[in-house]
């Protein structure tokens, strides 16, 4: 759970790191998004005896996905900036789960 | 002019007859509570399924094909709306992951708690941002 938090708080870091200076509405949308994500990924590691690698890979492209659709909320984020934003995301949920191969969007 | 005078009081009445107003929801409306209600009923389906023993996909096909229906029907509304699509990327990323999740279903017969709850929580990550648009859009 420990490391749980600090890969929120990385994942908090990248999108306010990228958007927030710019465009302060992002927070509180970055601060929804990664209660979300802990949230699924808790759900994640309390289901992991019933989850397989093909599992882990869905919900992480899954995740991918939830990512990018809230950076499209915003008509102000720039596509460069979200597929940076993205981009930095994969690698930090790949490297939390273990260097899943995660397919880059 | 009496026959003016006798004739108000039946004109008035036709005039107020005549006049029904009606509240008929936006467009844009309509499509609001679509969404909030196809994202219930997709964890809705998803809880049922968690909860229950009987996990086949055959048991919930025709529940999938519902819900599959009404997120083509949002992806059409919204396609269609005046002044342009307002969520078709966010729709698109739905259908995506709510095929996929299906197709796996259909493919390996039965899923297990911890692969649903696992998709559940994907798609209500993924109904979210559009929720949140569909606000914020007058």
């Amino acid at each position: 759970m420990e490391q749980l938090k600090e890969l929120g708080t990385k994942l908090m870091a990248i999108l306010t790191g990228i958007f927030a200076a710019k465009f302060p509405e992002v927070k509180d949308t970055a601060n929804q998004y990664v209660e979300g994500f802990q949230e699924r990924a808790k759900n994640l590691i309390e289901n992991r005896q019933f989850l397989d690698a093909e599992d882990w890979k869905t919900a992480l492209a899954g995740e991918v996905d939830i990512l990018k659709s809230e950076l499209l909320s915003f008509e102000q984020i720039a596509a460069q900036e979200a597929q940076e934003a993205i981009n930095s995301a994969v690698d930090l949920f790949a490297a939390a789960a273990g260097n899943i191969e995660l397919p880059k969007i | 002019m009496k026959t003016l005078r006798l004739c108000f009081p039946v004109l008035l009445i036709a005039l107020i007859v005549s006049c029904k107003v009606q509240f008929v929801p936006s467009a844009d409306a309509a499509i609001k509570a679509a969404v909030v209600a196809s994202a219930q009923h997709t964890d809705a389906l998803y809880l049922q399924m968690i909860n229950a023993e009987d996990k086949e996909f055959t048991t919930y096909a025709a529940d999938y094909a519902a819900v599959e229906s009404e997120i083509n029907a949002i992806a059409i509304q919204d396609g269609v709306r005046k002044g342009g699509s307002v969520v078709s990327q966010q729709v698109a990323l739905l259908q995506k992951n709510f095929l996929q999740y299906k197709s796996h279903h259909r493919e390996v017969g039965t899923l297990n708690s911890g692969q649903l709850q696992t998709y559940r929580g994907l798609l209500a990550g993924l109904w979210l941002p559009i929720i949140k648009v569909e606000s914020y859009y007058k």
